[in-house]
């Protein structure tokens, strides 16, 4: 019933199938559908390998997308704060000339609305790669990898504060409540393994303004909401068993699975006691496939080395052991991965002064582990179809706040992507001279998702969830696939 | 995928053949506009031909019954009721030439669609209204041939859709279950072994009146307000925190959540609990608690302001919009089951809820205010006041009687200001007041002061929160107005928080960011001080003043102006007022009546009326492009033509008048889901076009008739659960299964998992550390590494919440309980009338590795080993606390087993009596681990 509904009218959303979670399961059609009822009834709570399992007809392809996919899992490196465009991956010659002079565009209102005079950072730009795309000396090792990234320099958001545009980046709506689009990826996709959740997210220290609802599973069922992986210690919540004898979880697990099958036997078969049967064997799984992602002894030295394992900077060590276990998850079959930022005492990316050393701190702390990852996944043949996607809630002004900073922007800035199915080598969009505003180009989050679930074989307009007598989608009734993104 | 192919040879065979079909099939039930139409409109021709005129096409409207029959110039009729081959929009939809069929764009109508639509054609073309706007039209019970088995009349509309599918009900659950199953579902709580035998023993004598003496006795159990008043904060998304960035606390929720639960267990009539919550602030009668002497009609306005807050919103209007957006979500999802909230940026495609609707009821919200109100406990403030106020004037009077009566001070005249107000009355038209402080009549108003040195004639023409002394607070508030002048100034003296108030916005009281200086503290308690505020970055917006006096002194206020000047207006103002000769003693007698002390106010968040204001549509939802005025009001399509109701509490009135479709049936459908795990309507906040319609219309419309009868949950808490229907076991006839696999006519039980605070409060009930205390500010939530970010409470609350009830543990936004959160604790967002039942390995890992779970384990452990008997009695009553039942010869056995091999481990080098209590609480943490325990039977 999907097929039909018109592209062009965005109510076209709106189905009436009936809307409980049985309902769904007994009435959907196609492949989501009943994927998604199967999930929500907790059948198949972590891992069904594919979304065509139904056998639905027509709509889905044999691998059970919507589209043959070029993506299989998602790495988002989360920016969190806003990193400058004009001081990263978007040259202004111009903010040079014009550095102390009064801003020559317009200015709009901005958070702090303490807005100076035209501001031009200290980093110099060098051409990267073959390609030659330019990227600020704040990242020399990234700059390294330039053949493989997409540099969008036009991106747009709605939002000018912290929390509303968090919200809008991760899950396409400015307020909390809605999926991430991790927690959308695992609805979709499910997990492509059996012992860990489909959206992990890797913690580096900084949860973003919106805290955990920018992970959250929104209307979504819970198995879809973001599990957060510390990377150190345990890892995961509640994982470690507390026993002190070693024998005695077992001893446990003996009687609690004879008094479970004593309670099936009485109450007959009912699909709810089943999986939460299940549920608790996975669960005890996980308290040594947890601890087997974790230990990190089987890494060369040379690979350690590579991410920056070892930094004397502890904020680079933090980081690099993220994207370490970033890698060591999609190896795992986890569909979605988000690091958050390490604290390097600068507040984020956010710098509303001071921004010299807040974003020479920041870039050192996530400059080295991300070229270890990206050239990290390369070489082991899994950046073909890992998709990474840098970016944070939007970029910053490129006229002063007070003297040394620069406010919220969401007018333009700069985002990369890298593996998955993007043109690597490339610069898609352009701002004005000041770096101010998008101009070419222009493309906004709702894009940035519809491209992301395109890459992975998904079709944004279909891939809905049925909540408060509405369709719901990542991309609300917005979002463009944008084909010059794609090789 | 290939396109459904439509092979017609000419379209009239198609309208033929399913003209035959609808005229040849008598058992065909007509068809519904709302349920089987209106949908395919909405989704194919409503974007060119419905109620949003500007992308109307051909000036045909299909939604508007008048329009679409309406035979046009050329002799075509859009809809010609009767006769499909003469309505032109199915010769439309049937079009061959791609160039010319309708829709336009997308594939074409399918098959069926289009039999729909022929069918509907022929029958006549209603447009009837959906089902849930149509009155409540209760029949009476059906018929049923097993007259024994109904024991309320509910039962006979179940068992008459059972026997209608040749189903017959499952027998009556075991009286233990049924126990265990009654306490979940009335207190949330386990029952006691006592409990259960008692029961067993009475139900095995007079099943009927045990049962009715069980009921009511959970009836008016408190932990039944706990219980039912939790269902209820999920409606409200009841918060303790407003999210965002930094999870600013909501001042004083707590308060709203006690007074719901004890509205609960008063019974509170639904329908005066819903024009509390919308407009409590305005009745006439508030209700007062008895225990605490607090009006809780007021406190239940408060849920208006549980929503998110953004902190230093770049567009404070846009901000005003959005959290308007979520209170009309949460009263149309709450009260009515409807979705108004789609028709914010367009009319609703669906339901019958237009763009002028949502905003009637904005421009309610724009006029009402988030307000911290005073209460007086029993009055107790109100009666000190009068006497403070009688014996200050007795003292005046001998005073003045030797004085010349004092005269208004100067106000400023100049040109080019506005006068906002010169107080030559103390509440001006417009200034309202809330608590003890602010003289609301001339005469209430201080007519000496004593200064150190003097005791002088006070001002006339000020507002003065002296009426009754210093120790009395309140806050004044004035009328909205829009900013066109650039600087307020205002006259003021005292000590106390002077606001100025943008669009309703109220987060500066934490984070001063874009309205710095927007409130300040006035100190300046002998000499009046002028103070000034630049409003220029919100010309345009609306705004008002509040003035806060504490109850630790005084604030006086003598003029207000706005004015493009930055330099304050001058007047001729007199500080240097007459002396009077007073004796010592009534010098003294003054300055003790001034500073006696008052008893203390109770503080809440809630809602104040404040200054009509017009409303504009906003265009696609912006409210930066305006467009046409409308009228506060409800509804319009349920309303039939009458005025819009004026204001907050004729808007109340008017969602729980007795033939409103919607307000009885969603309430009464939400007491159903409760009791069954899954409502008559499925989508429990959503009755519109898109939910799912009723299993059962006729007992939904039953149960909705008996409830406004007289508005009492309790009571139909009381008829669902004495019926057989609620009474049945989950061993259904497995025909069922086939015939109504979703047992939307219940023919057994639902087997349920326990809810998130079902659990936990189970847990800490086993521990035996249950501290039964209601109410009160929330429990600190514990912590734990993984629980991260801005706005982290600074410490870590205890791992059993102090063995409160989960309803009590604090609810940051931002930092839910991990524990509750894994068992579907919804994220307080907006109206969740039904929670997700996930099941999910994150819930089994809580159970094994919380330290919650290893905490109640060790303390139950702990119990048990030190009860008399042997381990088998010991074993029983584990059983009977947890699982509700004795164990079975073979459990019991494998029970022992394990004991014994726990005993055996624990042995090495432990301490004498430490192995036995370990070995039960290993035991315990294994029956919390049990799907027995996490299921309902």
């Amino acid at each position: 019933m999907h097929e039909r509904r018109p592209a062009t009218t965005h109510c076209g959303r709106f189905r009436t199938a009936g809307a409980t979670r049985r309902e769904m399961l007994a009435s959907c059609l196609s492949g989501f559908g009943a994927m998604a009822a199967a999930a929500m009834l907790g059948d198949r709570a972590l891992g069904f390998g594919s979304i065509g399992a139904s056998g639905a007809p027509g709509a889905l392809g044999a691998d059970g997308l919507h589209h043959a996919a070029k993506a299989k899992r998602v790495i988002f490196l989360y920016m969190d704060g806003g990193p400058s465009q004009m001081d990263t991956f978007d040259p202004k010659p111009r903010l040079v000339a014009e550095h102390g002079q009064r801003f020559g565009m317009a200015m709009e209102r901005t958070q702090f609305n303490d807005n100076g005079s035209t501001f031009a950072g200290p980093w110099g730009f060098q051409p990267g790669g073959t390609c030659g795309t330019p990227v600020s000396d704040l990242f020399p090792h990234v700059r390294a990898c330039a053949d493989d990234l997409l540099v969008v320099r036009s991106m747009t958001s709605q939002f000018s504060e912290h929390t509303n545009a968090n919200y809008f980046l991760h899950t396409g709506a400015g307020i909390a409540g809605r999926p991430s689009m991790g927690a959308w990826t695992s609805y979709g996709l499910g997990s492509g393994g059996r012992d860990l959740p489909a959206f992990i997210v890797l913690h580096g220290g900084l949860i973003p303004p919106g805290g955990v609802e920018c992970f959250g599973n929104g209307f979504l069922p819970a198995t879809h909401h973001g599990s957060i992986v510390l990377p150190r210690g345990s890892g995961l919540a509640n994982v470690e068993p507390r026993e002190a004898d070693p024998g005695a979880q077992a001893r446990k697990r003996h009687l609690v699975e004879s008094l479970d099958a004593s309670f099936t036997e009485s109450t007959g078969r009912h699909d709810a006691v089943e999986s939460a049967i299940r549920n608790w064997e996975l669960a005890y799984g996980m308290q040594s496939a947890v601890p087997e992602l974790m230990d990190l002894s089987g890494e060369t030295a040379e690979t350690l080395a590579l991410y920056g394992v070892d930094s004397e900077y502890a904020p680079t060590a933090t980081y690099a052991r993220q994207c370490l276990l970033a890698r060591r998850l999609v190896e795992r079959g986890v569909r979605f991965v988000e690091l958050t930022c390490p604290g390097t005492g600068n507040d984020r990316w956010d710098q509303h002064n001071a921004i010299v050393k807040g974003h020479e701190e920041n870039a050192r702390a996530v400059d080295q582990p991300i070229a270890g990852l990206l050239v990290d996944l390369k070489r082991r043949g899994l950046l073909d179809d890992t998709l990474v996607v840098w970016a944070g809630e939007f970029g910053r002004t490129p006229f002063a706040q007070g003297s040394d900073g620069r406010d919220h922007n969401p007018f333009g800035f700069s985002i990369w992507l890298a593996g998955g199915g993007v043109k690597g080598g490339t610069v898609h969009g352009a701002t004005d001279d000041y770096g101010y505003k998008a101009v070419d180009g222009v493309v906004d989050i709702h894009d940035l998702h519809a491209t992301m679930l395109h890459l992975l074989g998904v079709d944004h307009k279909r891939l809905v969830h049925r909540f408060g007598g509405r369709d719901m989608r990542l991309t609300d009734v917005h979002g463009r696939v944008i084909e010059g993104w794609i090789a | 995928m290939p396109r459904p192919v439509l092979v017609l040879s000419t379209s009239a065979a198609l309208l033929a053949a399913a003209a035959a079909a609808a005229t040849n099939d008598p058992t065909l039930e007509p068809l519904d506009y709302g349920r089987d139409i209106r949908p395919i409109l909405a989704a194919r021709c409503f974007t060119c031909h419905g109620p949003d005129a500007s992308s109307r096409e051909a000036k045909l409207r299909l939604d508007d019954p008048h329009d679409a029959k309406r035979q046009r110039r050329d002799g075509v009729t859009p809809i010609a009721s009767g006769d499909p081959d003469h309505s032109e929009i199915l010769l439309r939809i049937l079009e061959e030439d791609p160039d010319l069929r309708m829709p336009p764009e997308g594939e074409p109508l399918a098959p069926q669609e289009v039999a729909l639509l022929t069918r509907w054609i022929e029958e006549g073309a209603v447009y009837n209204e959906a089902w849930s706007w149509r009155p409540i039209d209760p029949p009476p019970p059906p018929e049923v041939a097993d007259a024994e088995w109904p024991r309320d009349p509910l039962d006979r509309f179940v068992l008459a859709r059972l026997e209608s599918s040749a189903l017959a009900p499952a027998a009556p659950a075991e009286p233990r279950t049924l126990l265990r199953r009654l306490s979940y579902d009335l207190v949330g709580l386990p029952p006691t072994p006592e409990d259960l035998d008692r029961f067993a023993q009475a139900a095995s004598l007079a099943p009927r009146s045990a049962l009715e003496q069980e009921v009511d006795r959970l009836l008016a159990a408190p932990a039944f307000g706990e219980r039912w008043g939790r269902h209820w904060l999920d409606l409200v998304r009841y918060a303790e925190t407003h999210g965002h960035e930094f999870d600013y606390p909501i001042p004083h929720a707590w308060r709203y959540r006690d007074a719901v639960i004890r509205a609960f267990n008063a019974d509170v009539p639904y329908d005066r609990l819903v024009v509390e919550h919308v407009a409590g602030d305005l009745v006439d009668d508030p209700r007062i608690d008895a225990a605490s002497g607090l009006d809780e009609s007021r406190t239940l306005t408060g849920f208006w302001w549980l929503s998110q807050g953004t902190h230093a919103p770049v567009d404070v209007a846009r901000d005003e919009a959005d959290r308007i957006d979520n209170q009309i979500d949460v009263l149309s999802k709450t009260f009515l089951g409807v979705t108004v909230s789609c028709a914010r940026c367009h009319d609703h495609k669906f339901d019958a809820i237009t763009q002028d609707d949502y905003h009637g009821l904005s421009a309610h919200l724009k006029r009402s205010r988030r307000s911290i109100v005073e209460l007086d406990p029993h009055g107790a403030i109100a009666a000190a006041r009068e006497s403070a106020i009688s014996s200050r004037r007795a003292i005046e009077a001998s005073i003045l009687a030797r004085a010349a009566a004092a005269v208004d001070d100067g106000d400023p005249d100049a040109s080019g200001i506005l006068l906002l107000a010169d107080f030559a009355e103390p509440l001006p038209e417009g200034f309202s007041a809330t608590g003890h402080a602010f003289a609301r009549h001339p005469d209430e108003r201080p007519q000496v002061e004593v200064a150190d040195d003097a005791v002088r004639l006070a001002p006339i023409g000020v507002a003065s929160s002296l009426a009754a002394g210093e120790s009395f607070a309140g806050t004044l508030r004035s009328p909205s107005f829009e900013i066109a002048h650039r600087h307020l100034h205002q006259r003021v003296r005292g000590k106390g928080a002077a606001r100025v108030i943008v669009d309703g916005y109220f987060l500066d009281e934490r984070n001063a960011l874009l309205f710095e200086g927007f409130r300040r503290e006035i100190a300046s308690t002998a000499a009046f001080t002028i103070a000034s505020w630049d409003l220029d970055r919100y010309r345009g917006h609306r705004a008002h003043l509040e003035w806060t006096d504490a109850g630790e002194g005084f604030l006086e206020i003598d003029w207000i102006a706005l004015s493009d000047d930055p330099v304050p207006p001058t007047a001729s103002d007199d500080d240097g007022r007459v002396a009077i000769e007073a004796a010592p003693e009534d010098r003294a007698a003054l300055l003790a009546a001034r500073s006696r002390p008052s008893p203390s106010p109770i503080r809440v968040l809630a809602t104040t009326d404040g200054t009509p204001w017009t409303e504009h549509i906003h265009r696609r939802g912006d409210p930066s492009r305006r467009g046409e005025i409308v009228e506060p009001g409800h509804l319009d399509s349920l309303d039939a033509g009458r005025p819009s109701p004026s204001d907050r509490l004729a808007l109340a009135r008017r969602l729980v008048e007795r033939n409103h479709p919607l307000t009885a049936r969603v309430m009464a459908n939400r007491v159903w889901h409760h009791l069954f795990g899954r409502g008559l309507v499925g989508t429990v906040d959503d009755f519109g076009a898109l939910g799912s319609p009723p299993s059962d219309p006729a007992l939904l419309d039953h149960l909705a008739d008996r409830f406004r009868t007289d508005w009492s949950v309790k009571g139909l808490i009381r008829a669902i659960v004495l019926s057989n229907t609620y009474a049945m076991s989950i061993d259904g006839d497995p025909r069922g299964e086939s015939i109504d696999p979703l047992n939307a006519i219940p023919h057994r039980a639902n087997l349920r998992r326990l809810d998130a605070e079902s659990l936990r409060d189970s847990l800490v009930v086993l521990s035996g550390r249950l501290d039964p205390t209601m109410g009160g500010p929330g429990v600190a939530t514990h912590l734990t590494e993984f629980m991260e970010g801005r706005g982290r409470p600074g410490a870590s609350g205890p791992v059993d919440g102090a063995g409160r009830r989960s309803v009590y543990l604090e609810v940051r936004r931002n930092f839910p309980d991990p524990f509750l959160q894994a068992f579907d604790l919804p994220i307080p967002t907006t109206t969740i009338g039904r929670r997700n039942r996930s099941n999910v390995p994150g819930q089994a890992l809580a159970m094994l590795n919380a330290p919650l779970a290893h905490e109640m384990a060790a303390s139950w452990g702990d119990r048990i080993a030190a009860m008399p008997g042997d381990d088998a009695a010991r074993l029983d009553r584990m059983f009977r606390e947890s699982l509700g039942r004795s164990p079975r010869r073979d459990e019991a056995a494998a029970c022992l087993a394990f004991l014994a091999e726990e005993r055996a481990a624990a042995s090495f080098g432990g301490v004498v009596g430490e192995d036995d209590r370990a070995a039960w609480a290993a035991l315990g943490h294994v029956l919390l681990n049990t799907k027995e325990f996490l299921f309902l039977r």
